[in-house]
């Protein structure tokens, strides 16, 4: 069940969960300066903000998609304590900030464990979106397909070429996404 | 096995389009195999989170509008909320307190709330999103920003005056003209808004429609106010908000 504090929240969670492009811009419009503002104070970067903001959109999203989200406070707000416990994680990794500085946002960050859980579970997705996005535009597309389960020859149609070629394209651009994903060292700390 | 044939052995199994043979001898190398189970593990952690097309049409549209929103815009759009603190607390249970009081009246008396509670209930001040800094005027300016951080707002109008006898910066501009407002000088605060206003399609314009329109609530102009909100576009950061005003007024 997806329920918001009230039926303007509801509306915008239902349009972040169609993807509704109106929606998606005024919750930044919204919420994002507020983030940066807050990161900025906290030893980051507006990059580094604008950063985390996008994983606290996929977080939500994919809540959404469980159909589970039961929110009992503003969507700014729950966004907000999504992001603050990412950027807390992030300041731990990095050492950038004191002990004194963390243990104050720690207070700040009193939230439900299922926010935990979700940001636990995005490290790893991040990991295999940034390698996906640092693929070619054609290994993209053809392994956006192939997980998609499209059939390979409707991806060989599509790509208007053979399946034997698109059979080998798609190992080479699989093989080459897989290593990527293996030698990158957060995955290696993810998986300890 | 090479590997493209390891990668399509596990495929099919990941797909279900495995004989009920073949998958019964794959599934027995998989109690045998360490290198294989882990290989098998990683693939559908792999197929499960690239295979969702609305998460791929999701971000699309995430870095649509994170590129709409411009380096320049951020540094001074829009009403972040500040953190979690007493001092914002008691500014919301201020606020609470009068949007309260303005139903209580609503229900006993069958009255509209005045327009200076109007102002009351809607006005928040802006998020301050300046930053400190060290340099020419420094001291000025981390001192006006104390003092609207700190909501003494009579001080902080005229810190930030000052700020612009030493360097012209419209969002001293709009701060002094927000700090007016706190301090019930809407009079002041209209004229400044106006000037504001008159740089067309400004970062801050937005902003400055919406506090023009409170100013001209707490001056009593409910028709100037109505009028103002009623020009604000859909994608107007503060549509929906003026939406209800213009309901109450």
């Amino acid at each position: 069940m997806i329920k918001a504090i009230n039926p303007k929240e509801q509306n915008a969670l239902e349009g972040i969960l169609k993807g509704d492009s109106s929606v998606i811009n005024e919750v930044y419009k919204d919420v994002l300066p507020s983030i940066i503002y807050w990161v900025k104070k906290n030893s980051g970067t507006e990059l580094e903000a604008r950063d985390i903001f996008q994983d606290a959109m996929i977080i939500l999203f994919k809540k959404l998609g469980t159909g589970h989200l039961e929110l009992t406070c503003s969507i700014k707000t729950y966004l907000k304590a999504i992001c603050q416990n990412l950027w807390l994680n992030q300041l731990r990794k990095k050492s950038k900030s004191s002990d004194t500085e963390i243990s104050e946002f720690e207070e700040k960050i009193a939230f439900d464990e299922d926010i935990l859980l979700n940001i636990d579970n995005h490290d790893k997705r991040k990991v295999f979106l940034k390698h996906f996005d640092a693929l070619g535009e054609s290994c993209r597309k053809i392994l956006a397909w192939f997980f998609e389960k499209t059939p390979l020859a409707e991806i060989a149609n599509r790509m208007d070429t053979s399946v034997n070629y698109i059979k080998k394209k798609k190992f080479n651009c699989k093989e080459k996404l897989v290593t990527a994903i293996q030698s990158d060292a957060k995955f290696t700390e993810l998986k300890n | 096995m090479t590997k493209q044939e390891t990668y399509e052995l596990i495929e099919s199994y990941l797909e279900g389009t495995m004989t009920a043979e073949s998958k019964s001898a794959f599934e027995h190398n998989l109690l045998d195999d360490e290198t294989l189970k882990a290989e098998l593990d990683f693939h559908s952690d792999l197929h499960h989170e690239l295979s969702d097309k609305s998460l791929h049409d999701f971000r699309s549209k995430l870095k649509e509008a994170d590129s709409q929103t411009s380096a320049k815009t951020i540094e001074l759009n829009k009403d972040a909320t500040p953190s979690v603190s007493l001092r914002k607390y008691k500014w919301m249970g201020l606020a609470a307190s009068i949007a309260a009081l303005i139903i209580c009246f609503q229900y006993f008396g069958n009255m509209n709330p005045s327009n200076p509670e109007l102002f009351a209930s809607n006005f928040e001040a802006y998020e301050m999103v300046l930053n400190q800094r060290s340099g020419d005027n420094a001291k000025l300016l981390n001192q006006a920003i104390l003092k609207y951080e700190t909501r003494n707002f009579d001080q902080a109008a005229i810190d930030f005056s000052n700020l612009q006898k030493e360097e012209e910066n419209i969002s001293y501009q709009f701060y002094e003209a927000i700090a007016l407002l706190g301090s019930n000088k809407a009079k002041e605060a209209k004229i400044i808004f106006n000037e504001i206003l008159e740089e067309k399609n400004h970062l801050l314009s937005e902003q400055t429609e919406w506090y023009l329109a409170l100013a001209h609530l707490q001056l009593d102009d409910p028709d100037s106010a109505k009028s103002l909100l009623n020009s604000f576009p859909k994608s107007h950061y503060k549509y929906s908000a003026a939406q209800d005003l213009i309901k109450s007024l």
